[in-house]
């Protein structure tokens, strides 16, 4: 699905945020990248989305390199969900919704059937029907956020990359969010690339975790085997005192706090892979 | 499916039956919105041609104009009072498109031609076309576009650091425009013996304006409006922001740089008919935007119709307030315009509160 091949990314050639990043992401898998603030996963993650260039290195998505593909082609494979935007407050939820529809448009730039139909199929599956035609402003940042994800699903894209995307929200919110994208990926074998904050979350919905500090990738694996109490120092640098139940062995460290059918079993997810690829 | 949870959202609850007739509401307010305006503008039109030295009534002026005769006042209204009209309803709508443009593309609210550098920028090179080059007058418009489009590129220039942030872009447009606004300033003072002719122009006036000074800036003004119009899908786009707008397909950078130029020859084209008409661009696409909500497919049309319409009403209103003197339009729309753009920033500050 999508290569990276030993790539730089950052901002300037001399200061280079992570070097030689190598990796394969499996069609249909959610992998969460985490590490400290500024441990550049962010960057790594917009070089992945075509959104930067990279300094050094390929990405390619499906054996074809991603700065051949011009940026509609692109925009028709992958969906970025940024950590911030400048939506106007009276767009409403339906038109933002259609929004990522925009790399399938016409020469006369209006939706076509098809169009609508993906803009349907996404509000609904986000629940937002009722809200249709409200105003992006007068929704709580849950329901914005809703929005915003249903119109990287309108796009229909086969990655989406999401950039933080439960910062700001509360508990119960943030597991909205993140079942609503494990859905998506269940029903559409979309791959999801993520940065998540929340260990927790990300360990509970993710099929692959990739963990970054000192400018290079330092894990790589399942997230029951992120959960032992070394990886977790050496990416977050937590020692022990700190507030969180650190164990010394694998296997995971937290309990499952929360239900979430479907999601939280990583194993099946794997199994269900194997089965298909 | 209600959703239970979101109930105390004060947000109207629509049901899937109801929810085309509400888009069918939208499209009708809109609609509605774009017929106002256009109503608008035409009833300003017949009130000035109706007012003026020569006082005829609606029938007497509509008799004139089909017969001809008598054709003093033919050639009065035919020659003088028409393409003032005209002139004063193209600088206002390429002067509020520019505007509208420009806050969507920087996403500033207080972006506009005047702020941005690029009404400055036309009008030093304009001034240096009439003032030292009075043999290339006949290459005003090419000239003053040359200008404008000059200062875009350094106020680019000036704002880029890897990558443009329109912040940058806005804070670099105000030095730019105060250094062009010095240098004509400088210009005028060293040509004093001319400067007169010159005064109008940089108060921004539509007095004396023929035929001939129209027929020129036609076609640029037709291409950039058609430009701006094919575009504003993607100006729609552009203004979610720079990253969400990358990732639906958009070259961010190089449709922007477009969309700036397309605003400097709009602007170049209403300063070479009009000279420096300074609040027009930032007030009229604020209305329209009142009016018509912030989607460009209705904003672009709705802020033209909007900005012929207020220079039109503030060049009339310049012709009778004092008349016989005449007040330039520039002036009255400066005096509407200052504390309108107050009121903007009070209000934008007890927002932020």
């Amino acid at each position: 699905m999508l290569d990276l091949s030993n790539l730089t990314v950052g901002y300037s050639i001399r200061h280079p945020v992570l070097e030689s990043i190598s990796l394969h992401v499996d069609s249909g898998s959610i992998v969460t990248l985490l590490g400290k603030n500024g441990c550049g996963k962010s960057t790594l993650l917009r070089t992945a989305a075509g959104l930067l260039k990279a300094l050094s290195g390929k990405v390619l998505l499906n054996g074809t390199n991603l700065s051949a593909l011009s940026p509609a082609m692109r925009a028709r494979h992958m969906a970025f969900l940024s950590q911030r935007d400048a939506v106007p407050g009276d767009m409403t939820v339906e038109m933002l919704i259609s929004t990522g529809r925009f790399p399938f448009r016409r020469w006369h730039g209006f939706l076509t059937a098809e169009d609508k139909e993906a803009v349907e199929e996404a509000m609904n599956l986000a629940g937002l029907q009722s809200f249709r035609n409200c105003p992006i402003n007068r929704l709580s940042g849950g329901e914005r956020q809703k929005a915003r994800l249903a119109a990287a699903f309108a796009q229909h894209p086969s990655i989406l990359f999401l950039d933080e995307p439960t910062t700001f929200l509360d508990p119960a919110e943030q597991i909205r969010i993140m079942e609503l994208v494990c859905s998506w990926n269940r029903s559409r074998k979309m791959t999801v690339i993520q940065v998540l904050h929340d260990v927790n979350l990300a360990m509970r919905c993710s099929d692959r975790i990739l963990a970054f500090a000192q400018g290079r990738m330092i894990f790589d694996g399942s997230p029951e085997r992120f959960g032992c109490k070394q990886i977790l120092h050496d990416v977050f640098g937590i020692t022990r005192g700190s507030v969180l139940p650190v164990q010394d062995e694998p296997p995971c460290w937290i309990p499952p706090l929360l239900h979430r059918p479907g999601c939280a079993d990583s194993e099946t997810v794997q199994k269900n892979q194997g089965g298909e690829s | 499916m209600q959703n239970p949870d979101s109930a105390p959202n004060p947000c109207l609850k629509t049901t899937a039956d109801t929810a085309t007739a509400e888009n069918r509401m939208i499209f009708f307010r809109h609609l509605r919105g774009i017929l106002f305006l256009l109503i608008f503008l035409i009833l300003s039109i017949f009130l000035s041609i109706r007012l003026g030295s020569l006082d005829l009534s609606f029938s007497e002026i509509f008799q004139v104009l089909s017969t001809g005769k008598p054709e003093r006042d033919f050639l009065i209204l035919t020659q003088i009072r028409l393409p003032r009209i005209t002139a004063a309803c193209l600088t206002g709508a390429a002067l509020a498109l520019s505007g509208a443009v420009l806050q969507g593309v920087l996403r500033n609210p207080l972006a506009s031609p005047g702020i941005i550098g690029i009404s400055g920028g036309a009008g030093l090179a304009a001034v240096c076309m009439v003032l030292i080059f009075p043999n290339f007058v006949h290459l005003l418009i090419p000239g003053a576009f040359a200008g404008a489009l000059l200062a875009a590129m350094f106020v680019f220039m000036l704002a880029w650091r890897q990558g443009m942030r329109p912040e940058n872009l806005v804070l670099a447009g105000v030095a730019v425009s105060s250094l062009a606004g010095a240098a004509i300033s400088a210009v005028m003072l060293f040509h004093s013996e001319n400067a007169g002719a010159v005064l109008a122009f940089t108060l921004g006036s539509l007095s004396a304006k023929s035929w001939k000074n129209i027929l020129p800036s036609l076609p640029y003004m037709a291409a950039g409006f058609i430009l701006l119009c094919t575009w504003a899908g993607s100006l729609n786009i552009l203004a979610l922001g720079d990253d969400p707008a990358a990732s639906l397909g958009l070259r961010v950078e190089r449709r922007r740089f477009i969309l700036l130029a397309a605003c400097a020859l709009l602007a170049a084209c209403a300063v070479s008919i009009a000279g420096l008409l300074g609040f027009a661009g930032l007030i009229a696409p604020h209305i329209a935007r009142l009016l018509l909500g912030s989607n460009f497919r209705i904003l672009i049309p709705g802020s033209a119709l909007f900005g012929a319409a207020m220079v039109l009403l503030c060049d009339t209103a310049g012709r009778v307030i004092a008349a016989p003197m005449e007040i330039p339009a520039g002036v009255i729309l400066a005096l509407l315009g200052a504390p309108f753009f107050l009121y903007l920033l009070r209000r934008r500050m007890r927002l932020n509160a």
